[in-house]
């Protein structure tokens, strides 16, 4: 009774799936109810504090949609690409088990918070609607495309950190603090274009603020997207990150798996 | 049989790296029950993970058709936050057990660990006796060729020892051990054959005694036909139970 190939990866994934679906929200029951409350607290801040600035910070787009369509997809790449960094030292003990490799773990991890964000976002933008905003998607599959982009490319930097992460532990705390600086120079929570426009050119570097504008011009009809973002830039960027975690994984991978 | 082929392990140490072993050829005879012994350190129980899959080798493979266990008794592969019920689940469904097969699996682990309704605990609140127990029934639950059992023969209380000394005996009638043990008492009751680790070579001994003795005058002597190994070397029955 030897197993298939396939057969072995789909009993490891499916087990793994259902043993981090538990292990998820298992240390604090506040747990699920945070991934909805995070990005609605947020929402809620910026649209109070922006308020006393104007009510419109673009033209014909609400602006509490504005920020659910940047921060939603922004959360999920955050964590797909950390609870990737984190999932060999959470799961050394699997690993003695002869068919659990580390990007079992990896692939695991991505599946769910793609699916638990989804969830979220799907909840959060059915309320929005409900309270009376225009939450139309203009263009549904380009929107699909860039949520698709976000969690591939959350999944390409978290395994290229979980190799960082083995060799150097310290940089953990690094690439934690790293989001911070991210998630206010991606315009998730004003439109880029507000800036003074000497800085854009350096913006543009940020791959995460081409995914942001395209998640927006996805969503909105009339969206002003800024002269600069370019739809392979991230691809581009999914490629090489891709490329290069999973090269060193190749020799990495039994680093990763023996103990420290 | 296992077979390994042309095997280099080497681990990365601050004074550079460590060979364990370097293009290590050597065939295990089928159907014997194998001891691994050696002196600390000689790399025993990198061999049993290098057998078991769970360290690959820097080259060179292990080649074999057989069903090969994880170490048995393997108290850290459960999460804590997870029950004990969980857990077993969990591995019934990697080792790719239907509906059916794990309700079985999982109620036998429950009824060998007999640790009650801790049983639906987290493992985090266990004991250590009570981890061991649940690892030793997890173990047992499955049936492979191969168990391979690293130094973890005694756990538990006198009455629990007994009993998983009965079980693996049970199972060795049917299947076949590589055990890794410094306790010459366990290596003459269960195995039939040695291997002793040393140097980085592997060397046979058909007979349990003479490899014991040769581990213990700790002078190599080779025992006879040691180099014909790889065609059928003849382990002889299996001792009874000392």
């Amino acid at each position: 009774m030897t197993r298939s190939a396939w057969h072995i990866q789909k009993a490891v994934l499916f087990a793994l799936y259902l043993r981090e679906l538990k292990t998820r929200f298992g240390a604090h029951r506040f747990g699920a109810l945070w991934l909805v409350l995070e990005p609605m607290a947020h929402v809620m801040v910026m649209v109070t504090l922006f308020s006393f600035i104007r009510d419109r910070v673009v033209p014909g787009v609400d602006f509490a949609v504005f920020l659910l369509v940047g921060l939603v997809p922004f959360f999920m790449f955050k964590s797909i690409a950390i609870r990737i960094m984190e999932g060999v030292e959470g799961n050394r003990a699997l690993f003695s088990y002869r068919h659990i490799t580390p990007m079992d773990v990896f692939i695991t991890r991505a599946l769910l918070e793609v699916l638990l964000y989804a969830l979220v976002y799907a909840l959060l933008l059915v309320a929005m609607g409900l309270s009376g905003l225009d939450v139309r998607i203009a263009h549904p599959m380009d929107a699909l495309l860039a949520f698709a982009q976000m969690a591939l490319f959350g999944f390409a930097l978290g395994v290229v950190f979980s190799i960082l992460v083995s060799y150097l532990p310290a940089a953990k705390i690094v690439i934690r603090i790293m989001f911070i600086p991210l998630y206010l120079m991606s315009g998730i929570i004003f439109p880029i274009a507000r800036l003074p426009h000497d800085l854009l050119p350096w913006l543009l570097w940020n791959p995460l603020l081409h995914a942001t504008e395209l998640s927006r011009a996805a969503m909105f009809a009339a969206y002003p997207l800024v002269p600069g973002i370019d739809i392979g830039y991230v691809p581009l960027w999914i490629l090489c990150a891709l490329f290069a975690g999973l090269w060193f994984y190749r020799y990495r991978r039994f680093v990763l798996v023996a103990n420290p | 049989m296992i077979e390994l082929r042309a095997l280099t392990k080497s681990y990365a140490t601050t004074h550079g790296r460590h060979y364990v072993f370097r293009d290590l050829s050597f065939t295990f005879p089928a159907g014997a029950n194998i001891a691994l012994i050696g002196r600390n350190g000689a790399g025993k129980s990198t061999l049993l993970r290098l057998i078991g899959g769970i360290e690959t080798p820097d080259r060179g493979r292990v080649v074999t058709e057989r069903r090969i266990s994880w170490p048995v008794g393997l108290a850290g592969g459960f999460q804590g936050t997870l029950t004990g019920r969980d857990n077993v689940k969990f591995v019934c469904r990697v080792y790719g057990a239907d509906r059916h097969d794990m309700a079985d699996k999982v109620r036998f682990v429950e009824e060998f660990a007999e640790i009650g309704h801790y049983f639906d605990q987290p493992v985090k609140s266990y004991s250590s006796g009570m981890r061991s127990r649940l690892a030793f029934g997890l173990s047992m639950a499955f049936d492979f060729d191969y168990y391979l059992i690293d130094e973890v023969l005694s756990v538990g209380d006198a009455q629990f020892r007994q009993k998983s000394k009965m079980m693996l005996e049970e199972k060795l009638a049917r299947a076949n051990v590589i055990l890794v043990s410094h306790n010459m008492n366990d290596v003459s009751r269960l195995c039939d054959i040695a291997v002793l680790v040393q140097d980085g070579q592997a060397i046979l001994y058909p007979d349990v005694a003479e490899g014991i003795r040769a581990y213990q005058g700790g002078a190599v002597t080779l025992p006879e036909g040691a180099r014909a190994q790889g065609d059928g070397a003849n382990p002889r029955p299996r001792q009874s139970a000392a």
